[in-house]
């Protein structure tokens, strides 16, 4: 598995070019610096309502030729005093410099300070607006990475497909009917037990698979699989999950006959897998499914299968399908010995890169994946272990 | 664990350039903040040399020494500030000077920090393999 992922190493967490909590950390010290710059302001915006309050105090100075006041005498106490000269003003103009101004002149005085004063706060708001921009940015990044979202490359994604591909395929063709042969041997007699099941539980079952399933949002419809899958396209559009199931899908029942048109529409859509990764269970089931439903039952089979086999399974799959996951997960161990497991690893390998760039975002996809629960814990264990 | 000689002298090193690096940082946070506080008053100087330029020949200034206003000849007080953000501003400059140099010699260290780790590094692998 990991071999695969390496080669066609297009999916990156973005949580791995930069790690969440790091990208928090940013988003903590920008806001450090906005409060820091809003404190400012505040105290920009005070300077400048004392101002205002000033001006007009001292406009109102010289309408009389006196005023009584109290006037401070020490900390605590007052004394009732007049004051006269209401015009003359001592205007601190800075650095300890004074200057004798009638109430006019003050007034002017204090309005150019205030002018000086909106101008900072304009420059100050302006600075916590690029800020917060910024904060905004960091935050985004925070989130992306803590869900998961995927970074991919599309080069690399094509380069590795195209190769892997071509390669896969002459030995996929050689060994293909060979192991295929044996797998669906064993994969029969389970998929007739399991026929059995789907059919008596299978309608409930059945629907509700579909329903999940068809929530993959798919541009590619290559079979009537591709109808059920179609109608849920806003569902996992981010995650994209769906579109494995559905490439999954698709590819297996065709891959009897025409292994190397599939590999190549697989190639084609690897690309679009990439982008989305889908679920990882969903990928399980369909490959238990597959081996089966394309060699014995066509499609109708197929279809009964997955639906079925997904949720009925769990105890009889358990105990029977070991040797089918085993085979088609890791890059079809049992498979391999026969040879033929290069056309299943390109398709496993891309899935399980898939999922396994998808496994933060993956809650979404569990949910879909809720009625597959074992392959979804079989995943789990791997990815443990890794 | 026997670390060779070799790797406890790049580990000395890589402390000494470190200290040196942090005292470097200091020192540039420090000048940092007396930039900060001159530009400050430069600020504050500018805004009296405008106010005082529009005054009246006249009017009388004040200056505060201490306790107490003294009066000063306006023209006397214009020609203080007037210096005033004279050397303010060369100060300013001499100060922009000195930390472009502990920036330049923070880069520098910092470099050298980086290369000696990765010199550690190299040597722990290997060792490690070997």
């Amino acid at each position: 598995m990991a071999d695969g992922q390496e080669k066609k190493g297009t999916v990156t967490l973005l949580s791995s070019l930069f790690s969440a909590k790091e990208a928090e950390k940013a988003v903590r010290r920008v806001q450090e610096a906005i409060s820091d710059r809003q404190k400012e302001l505040d105290c920009l915006r005070e300077f400048l309502t004392d101002n205002k309050a000033l001006i007009q105090h001292v406009q109102k100075l010289p309408e009389e030729l006196s005023h009584d006041i109290m006037v401070p005498f020490g900390g605590a106490a007052f004394f009732p005093g007049r004051l006269i000269h209401t015009n003359e003003f001592m205007v601190l103009l800075g650095e300890g410099y004074y200057a004798e101004r009638s109430a006019k002149q003050t007034v002017e005085i204090l309005q150019r300070r205030g002018k000086s004063l909106e101008a900072q706060l304009e420059s100050l708001k302006r600075v916590v607006k690029d800020l917060e921009l910024e904060a905004k940015f960091f935050d985004s990044a925070a989130t992306e990475a803590a869900e998961g979202v995927v970074h991919i490359r599309e080069e690399y994604v094509e380069d590795a497909e195209n190769q892997q591909p071509g390669t896969d395929k002459k030995n996929s063709e050689i060994c293909e009917e060979e192991k295929e042969e044996e797998e669906y041997a064993k994969l029969m007699a389970r998929l007739n037990e399991l026929e059995k099941e789907e059919e008596e539980a299978g309608s409930d079952l059945a629907e509700d698979e579909y329903d999940e399933t068809a929530r993959t949002s798919d541009e590619y419809e290559e079979d009537e699989e591709s109808e059920d899958e179609e109608e849920d396209t806003g569902y996992m559009n981010v995650k994209a999950k769906n579109h494995k199931n559905i490439y999954e899908e698709v590819p297996f029942p065709k891959a009897r006959g025409p292994l190397k048109v599939q590999e190549r529409s697989m190639q084609h859509d690897a690309s679009k897998w990439s982008l989305h990764p889908s679920d990882q269970p969903s990928v399980h089931s369909k490959v238990h499914v597959f081996p089966t439903g394309s060699l014995e039952n066509n499609l109708e089979q197929l279809h009964m299968t997955r639906n079925p086999s997904q949720p009925l399974k769990t105890n009889e799959y358990l105990q029977k399908a070991p040797n089918v996951q085993a085979s088609s997960e890791s890059s079809s161990s049992t498979s391999s010995s026969l040879g033929s497991s290069t056309e299943r690893k390109a398709f496993t390998g891309s899935i399980i890169e898939h999922s396994y760039g998808l496994s933060l975002a993956q809650p979404t996809n569990s949910a879909a994946s809720g009625q597959s629960s074992r392959p979804v814990s079989r995943f789990k264990l791997q990815k443990g272990g890794r | 664990m026997a670390a060779s000689p070799a790797l406890r002298e790049l580990q000395h090193d890589l402390e000494s350039q470190a200290n040196a690096l942090s005292k470097i940082q200091k020192d540039v946070a420090k000048n940092h903040q007396v930039r900060k506080q001159y530009t400050i008053q430069l600020g504050e100087n500018e805004l009296v040399l405008k106010e005082l330029d529009l005054l009246n020949e006249s009017s009388n200034v004040y200056k505060l020494i201490g306790p107490v206003l003294v009066k000063q000849d306006l023209a006397e007080a214009r020609a203080n500030v007037r210096k005033r953000i004279e050397y303010i501003s060369t100060e300013l400059k001499r100060l922009d000077g000195t930390l472009q140099d502990l920036e330049d010699k923070q880069s520098s260290k910092r470099d050298a920090v980086l290369k000696i780790q990765q010199r550690i590094q190299a040597v722990q692998s290997g060792k490690s393999k070997s």
